[in-house]
């Protein structure tokens, strides 16, 4: 994955940049909104991480000059916490995702596997957490080598969960993806799915955890 | 000392001014009269009025004079005083040197109602007076000279009347003229740090007041713009906080798994992204008016504990939402997400390891975040929510105080206390406009 960073703060740009490097992407920095509008016309990045707060404007305006020039390469903003409205416009104009300052690395690789799943980019075929893979292409999961034996509905559940790792996944959101528009949901069979999933995760040691968060919904993360 | 009030000075000024003014109109009145020899009853009008009232009848038809006080004060004062009274039989009673030819004339003035009469011809002031006047016996015709002397009493009593009216409402007078700076003074109690824009009317004081208003509004407005600096200070040096921290904690993530100290380097991370939220957050809540809006507290609280439970499940402890229903309020959606945020992660610091929380929403507005932690102390309850204040060695940093400025906008409180699940529980209760 190419992607490319529009911060003007050195520091954070250069922790940015080894951080995604540790995740083996390739990263062009831009410290300005000129710099980035050059570099984003030039190189095909598969993902923009764009700062609001530029020596030379709104990060907002390099995703605005990049549609109307007809890319539509995805775009994550990252915004302040907590300001609705910001994180809103953000989105209007053109943004396809935002991160509060401050984020984890865990959270960043979240998006940046969400974005890059979209149609426009399929560089990455296989997700990862921990020692559990899953390969788009074919639709298997697996446990080091060895493949993992779940039912249609099981696999849905994990897949949902892991292109999330780190994040919560509403309940609403897993039953629409188990059920799609199917009349025979059952809120009460979710929880069913999920805890044979997270047994067969557990037997074969794949180093994940799914973390039950009543009332709201699941999350998937490493172990520690 | 309690500052004397203006309404009763002005009121003992001006009564002080009037009663010594009119003793010394009165004391000159009386010096001129006295001295003209005008202090007296010149039309001859009250001498008769005594005279008539203390006429008595003896059983025989003769007419006597009754010793009264206020004879006795009459001829006392005037020794020379002649008067003549006659009833309709004809009995006379004369008192002094009657001059014989006004006795000749009562007797042709028995028709006649009252006169004043002058048959000496001196200039402006009659001589002697006539009147019919009814008593208990029957009709009499007095006549009296004129000039006797006035008791003070009979002279001055429609002044002094008078007088007493207009001291009297001196109060109310100076109480409507102060209305205005009252109703001003009202208006003054209105000004909070939350509405500094409020400024005092000119309209309502008068123009001696004005000065000292224009002032204080002046005062007002640069007081106004130091706090609107000082605010755009604090949340400007929060806002450059951040970069810096997200810095940091992206280096110390990227630090290999084992190096020593690495989870305590990410815990202070966080805690310091924490407070510099806190900040911001406090700065937006004084800063920006709140949008009040139908918002479902259930949805809000389960969006919050979404967003926090990595956090929550990094921290090693558990969440869950119980929310059995739909609960809707007028509300600022965002600063409730951001109590609701800051009630977690203060039962993530203060729960510990492996602690339980449970986030709970219930009618009519009321969001309960429990947790199975150690508790507050009864007695630290009322002060936790100061800024900064530290229970047990852990900064409680700024999170309850945000919390509870939230419930103060929405006209709501927090209530601390202990929860079922063996630990604290914060409810942040607010106003029942349900929608």
């Amino acid at each position: 994955l190419k992607i490319l960073v529009v911060e003007d703060d050195s520091d954070l740009a250069q922790a940015l940049a080894s951080a995604l490097h540790d995740h083996s992407m390739v990263v062009d920095i831009a410290s300005s909104l000129r710099e980035a509008m050059n570099l984003a016309v030039d190189a095909d990045h598969d993902i923009l991480i764009v700062d609001r707060g530029l020596p030379d404007g709104d990060g907002l305006a390099l995703i605005e000059f990049l549609r109307r020039s007809g890319r539509s390469t995805p775009a994550l903003v990252l915004t302040a916490m907590g300001e609705v409205t910001e994180r809103v416009r953000s989105l209007d104009r053109g943004a396809d995702d935002y991160l509060a300052k401050p984020f984890s690395i865990d959270e960043l690789m979240a998006r940046i596997r969400a974005l890059a799943r979209r149609p426009v980019v399929r560089a990455q075929q296989i997700s990862v957490a921990g020692r559990l893979r899953f390969d788009h292409e074919s639709r298997q999961f697996q446990v080091g080598d060895k493949p993992l034996a779940l039912t249609r509905r099981e696999l849905l559940v994990l897949e949902t969960l892991l292109l999330s790792t780190g994040r919560t996944v509403f309940r609403q959101r897993l039953l629409e993806r188990i059920y799609g528009d199917a009349d025979d949901i059952r809120s009460n069979s979710l929880d069913a799915h999920v805890s044979r999933v997270r047994s067969k995760l557990e037997q074969s040691g794949a180093g994940v955890e799914i973390h039950a968060i009543r009332g709201v919904g699941y999350l998937l993360k490493t172990s520690a | 000392m309690k500052p004397r009030s203006l309404r009763w000075r002005l009121v003992g000024n001006l009564v002080l001014l009037q009663v010594v003014a009119s003793l010394l109109a009165l004391l000159g009145v009386i010096a001129i009269f006295g001295a003209v020899g005008r202090f007296v009853d010149e039309g001859g009008e009250r001498t008769v009025q005594i005279i008539g009232r203390s006429i008595e009848h003896t059983a025989d038809g003769k007419l006597v004079l009754g010793a009264t006080s206020e004879v006795q004060r009459l001829l006392g004062a005037a020794p020379n005083l002649w008067f003549v009274v006659r009833n309709s039989q004809g009995y006379e009673l004369r008192h002094g040197d009657v001059p014989p030819r006004y006795v000749a004339l009562l007797r042709v003035l028995d028709g006649k109602e009252r006169s004043a009469l002058d048959l000496a011809e001196s200039v402006g002031r009659p001589a002697a007076r006539f009147e019919r006047i009814d008593t208990d016996g029957g009709t009499v015709n007095v006549m009296v000279q004129a000039g006797a002397p006035l008791s003070l009493v009979d002279k001055f009593k429609w002044i002094a009347t008078a007088y007493l009216v207009l001291v009297a409402h001196t109060p109310f007078v100076i109480r409507r003229g102060l209305a205005g700076t009252v109703a001003t003074a009202a208006k003054a109690e209105h000004i909070d740090i939350d509405r500094l824009e409020t400024r005092l009317p000119m309209t309502q004081v008068a123009a001696e007041i004005q000065p000292l208003v224009a002032a204080v509004n002046r005062a007002f407005d640069r007081l106004d713009e130091g706090y609107k600096r000082h605010e755009r200070f604090l949340a400007d040096a929060a806002h450059e906080l951040r970069t810096p921290i997200a810095t940091l904690r992206i280096q110390i993530e990227s630090l290999p798994q084992n190096t020593r100290g690495k989870p305590r380097l990410l815990r202070a991370t966080t805690r310091l992204a924490t407070l510099a939220e806190q900040l911001l957050d406090l700065q937006r809540l004084t800063r920006e008016p709140a949008s009040i809006d139908s918002v479902d507290l259930r949805l809000v609280c389960e969006r919050v504990v979404g967003d926090l439970a990595p956090l929550v499940i990094m921290n090693g402890c558990s969440i869950a939402v119980d929310a059995p229903d739909s609960v809707r309020v007028r509300a600022d959606v965002t600063s409730i997400e951001r109590a609701v945020a800051n009630l977690i992660q203060n039962a993530i610091e203060h729960g510990g390891e492996g602690c339980e929380i449970r986030v709970g929403v219930y009618p009519p507005a009321t969001i309960e975040v429990s947790d199975s932690g150690p508790g507050i102390p009864e007695d630290q309850r009322g002060r936790i929510v100061e800024p900064f204040y530290r229970l047990r060695a852990r900064g409680a940093g700024l999170g309850l105080h945000l919390v509870s400025e939230v419930a103060r906008i929405h006209q709501g409180r927090l209530e601390i206390g202990s929860s079922d699940l063996g630990g604290a529980s914060m409810r942040l209760v607010l106003a029942t406009i349900t929608s």
